[in-house]
């Protein structure tokens, strides 16, 4: 019996001065704005709604409501005579003016120490217009956005799963925990459950509907795809509901053969299995010619990964598909169990944790890196020293997952590597 | 002059409004090696960070005090702690800015006294230049933030010199002014023979730099504290934009340098008159800018077909709204829509009729019904260029689904010429240039009848 993770987060608490990465606000917000159908109303000063609007590039398939940034914008007065009328008028606006499925009410760190009770007015407005309306207590100094995380899993858990019966199962109904969708990455992912015939009763939340969402609680396994941001909500659904959960990563030819097998594994189910094999050699046999066309081009090459989670590792799987070779990846923000892959894949002694812009800039120097690959808020450290760079966070406008994820992402770093301006850049003319 | 209008709506919807701290943040980038701390939770620079990299497409320093919920009950002094942490790093920055969030603001910390304690239980450090800037997301917005640190720059680092340098001009610039615009504005002043000091210099720090082998994670370029001081030195100020105005007086009854204050350098009238004034001082005008005005009127001539009596919509921070509606209203189009995300006094002076205060929400609704030819804006309004099939045109903050809008300029001379192309550019691919084949040009049957 493995140990429950809950709401425990691997991150330290952060140095005053020192600290980069985001809020338990933030955490909560990229986790559940993904959920298309729904309004997300951000309950406090302005900043927390409009710093961030448009920031994370989740896609959709249907609505674009979950775009829209609503913020109660307390002002002075309201801080001090209070601002829970204010909240409640602009729920009901919400509600007449656009007609979501949901309503996310997300508490944020003034009306947190003005004490405002905001589960009060959600559960009010809930039975007065009779839709779902959520409180996310997700004041941004609860912790790291990890944290931030896992509080709106737990939300989903308390306010939301079960609140549905699904119109039809079948016996390979999941759950996708964990997917949001950046990029699109979700579209990649989905044809390949459907020619295996695996149906995916509601994605959480990357293209997430509220309805969907609802009935996720008669999913026979639940698919977990990143190692921190939602492992509660799986513990959670298996110690209610009874549903079995796996992890997987759909980076990297070898992680997506691997997952779509351990999920076959997960059904017990023969044909099943025979269908996964089968769909893993027509995609291959797709993907041949312009994987060894890319492998020609990027062979050798030297990269550096500095991201965090399952893309620690899965990403090495991506890079070393495409025939670049690991030279540091970092495990922060990864399990013990993806920190010994990483080991696994590129050896011990190329093993780092979070080291800080400054290292990494000295790091990549060091092994002559031809590529870095990481978060927007790392690029500098790369482009100021003239060394290619590609986004794999948040900020990139491509899908990597799934097999045409592998050959897009090869296609970007193609791109990134070959350009002929780098030599100019790092030629010095006598006369300078 | 027009009619400030305010929004009635319970809530904000899709804001244009960003946090004061980013306002304050932008303005500290114009120093040399500072680093910006918001005392709040992790979020409050996290978000910042974010959207000042997507825009400037460079890095910006800035850190937080990252609160905890221990912090938030017990208060340990946080600011002390981030103080001591970044000056004991290598390398350590030049100077730091003290950015206060609403949860602090809130609970009423004492930020000035926590830097005098900070400097008494560490004399080594009693003269390292640390100011604080109030910016609570409840007061204002991006250009109070700007204005506040502006004036808390003033009041902190520039003194009285009696001592006055006939060449030397404090040039103060507001914050719609790109890097690009700065850097315009300064070589404009220079060719008279001035030296020039900017505050803040976005020039200098924002633009085309690379790291020199080593890592620095602050400001690279920028005017440093000693050049700050020098202010009082200058004998004239010139203030450029609404948001320099506080900051402008302030420095002005510190040091008695004269002021000369321009709303905007984007007409042709403003820059004449900032020609006037320093041909006033020198008794000539640089060949150059006689040539680039002559290259700016020959273009007034040729674009006006475009622009006179178009319509034009607005949604912006009120420097940028005062800003457009006067470059538009001086070559004959008509600023049919105005939004500002926060409330100034120069929205009074606007050139449009009414001004309102709100968000895109309001904005979209009141463009649908005045429908202008051409949008003003940030790049948050392509979701209404989508939808309402009007072009925009990127200005304000932020921009970030273009490159190159650092180096953009709207200022002087050259500036207005490359405005006016950019203008009509925009109107000429929406409104003019038509199909060769016209539907409908011959009835349904097709014949000439």
């Amino acid at each position: 019996m493995r140990e429950k993770i809950g709401m425990k987060v691997l991150s330290k608490k952060p140095l005053p001065g020192k600290a980069a990465g985001g809020c338990a606000f933030d955490g909560a917000k990229i986790t559940l704005v993904p959920i298309t159908d729904a309004a997300h109303l951000f309950h406090g000063c302005i900043g927390c709604a409009a710093n961030g609007f448009e920031g994370r590039k989740s896609k959709s398939s249907g609505s674009d409501l979950y775009v829209k940034a609503f913020s109660t914008d307390i002002s002075n007065e309201e801080i001090v005579f209070g601002s829970e009328g204010k909240l409640i008028d602009a729920i009901e606006y919400i509600y007449y003016n656009y007609s979501p499925r949901a309503i996310f009410v997300y508490n944020t760190c003034v009306p947190a120490i003005t004490g405002d009770n905001i589960g009060k007015v959600c559960e009010i407005e809930r039975d007065k217009l009779g839709i779902p309306v959520i409180p996310v207590d997700s004041p941004g100094f609860a912790g790291a956005k990890n944290f931030g995380t896992r509080i709106a899993a737990k939300t989903l858990f308390d306010y939301l799963i079960g609140a549905r019966e699904p119109e039809f199962t079948t016996p390979f109904d999941i759950n996708l925990i964990g997917e949001f969708n950046v990029a699109g990455d979700l579209f990649n992912i989905l044809p390949l459950f459907k020619k295996c015939g695996i149906r995916v009763l509601s994605s959480i939340t990357g293209d997430g509907r509220v309805k969907e969402i609802a009935t996720a609680h008669r999913a026979k396994l639940n698919v977990v795809f990143c190692s921190q941001a939602m492992i509660n909500l799986a513990e959670d659904m298996e110690e209610k509901y009874g549903i079995p959960f796996i992890q997987v990563s759909f980076y990297g030819k070898t992680p997506i053969e691997n997952s779509l097998r351990k999920i076959a594994v997960a059904f017990k189910n023969e044909s099943l299995m025979k269908k996964v094999e089968k769909v893993i050699e027509e995609e291959n046999r797709r993907i041949a010619p312009e994987l060894k066309r890319l492998r020609t081009v990027l062979k050798g090459k030297k990269a550096v990964l500095y991201t965090g989670g399952h893309k620690s590792w899965s990403g090495i799987e991506l890079l070393k598909d495409l025939g670049l070779k690991v030279v540091l990846s970092s495990g922060r923000k990864s399990t013990a169990e993806e920190r010994e892959e990483i080991k696994k894949l590129i050896g011990k002694e190329r093993l780092v944790g979070q080291i800080g812009a400054r290292k990494l800039h000295k790091l990549l120097i060091e092994f002559g890196a031809d590529v870095l690959i990481a978060g927007g808020r790392n690029m500098y450290p790369s482009l100021k020293s003239k060394i290619p760079y590609l986004h794999i966070n948040q900020e990139r406008f491509y899908a990597y997952a799934g097999y045409d994820g592998l050959m897009d992402f090869g296609r970007q770093l193609e791109i990134t590597i070959t350009s002929p301006v780098w030599n100019y850049l790092k030629e010095k003319p006598y006369w300078l | 002059m027009a009619e400030v209008v305010f929004s009635d709506k319970p809530l904000t919807i899709n804001s244009l409004k960003k946090s004061p701290s980013i306002g304050a943040a932008i303005c500290c980038y114009g120093f040399k090696g500072i680093m910006a701390v918001v005392h709040g939770a992790q979020g409050c620079s996290a978000y910042p960070k974010t959207i000042l990299i997507e825009h400037f497409k460079e890095p910006v320093p800035i850190t937080n005090t990252a609160l905890q919920e221990t912090d938030v009950v017990f208060g340990p002094d946080s600011v002390k702690s981030a103080i001591l942490n970044l000056l004991r790093s290598d390398p350590s920055p030049e100077m730091i800015a003290i950015l206060t969030s609403a949860m602090v603001e809130c609970r009423g910390d004492d930020i000035e006294g926590s830097i005098k304690s900070f400097k008494l239980e560490n004399p080594e450090f009693a003269t390292f230049p640390i100011f604080h800037v109030s910016t609570p997301d409840f007061d204002g917005g991006l250009q109070l933030g700007f204005e506040k640190a502006l004036c808390s720059i003033v009041s902190n680092f520039v003194k009285e010199i009696e001592e006055k340098k006939e060449n030397l001009i404090t040039l103060l610039c507001g914050v719609s002014l790109t890097p690009g615009d700065v850097e315009e504005i300064k070589s404009f002043i220079k060719s008279f023979g001035f030296d020039v000091i900017a505050i803040p210099d976005l020039a200098d720090s924002l633009i085309g730099r690379f790291y020199s082998g080593i890592y620095y994670p602050y400001t690279v370029g920028g005017t440093t504290v000693e050049d700050i001081k020098m202010a009082g030195s200058s004998s004239l100020t010139i203030a450029v934009g609404a948001s320099t105005i506080s900051a402008a007086k302030l420095l002005n009854e510190k040091t008695g340098v004269p002021l000369k204050y321009f709303p905007s350098l984007s007409t042709y009238k403003e820059v004449d008159r900032l020609v006037e004034l320093l041909y006033s001082i020198r008794g000539f005008v640089p060949e150059q800018i006689k040539r680039d005005r002559e290259i700016m009127q020959d273009t007034l001539a040729d674009t006006h077909f475009y622009l006179n009596r178009k319509r034009f919509a607005v949604a912006a921070i009120p420097e940028v709204v005062y800003t457009i509606s006067d470059f538009i209203s001086s070559v004959g189009g008509e600023v049919v829509a105005a939004l500002a995300s926060e409330n100034k006094e120069e929205l009074n002076e606007t050139f449009a009729k009414k001004v309102f205060i709100g968000d895109m929400e309001d904005f979209q609704i009141l463009c649908k019904e005045t429908e202008p030819h051409i949008i003003f804006g940030s790049s948050h309004l392509h979701l209404m260029e989508e939808e309402l099939g009007i072009p925009l045109i990127r200005c304000d903050f932020p921009i970030y689904d273009r490159v190159g809008y650092s180096l953009k300029r709207k200022v002087c001379y050259r500036g207005i010429t490359e405005f006016l192309f950019d203008v009509s550019n925009e109107i000429l691919s929406h409104y003019i240039e038509k199909p060769f084949v016209v539907k409908g040009g011959r009835d349904e049957s097709g014949s000439l009848q």
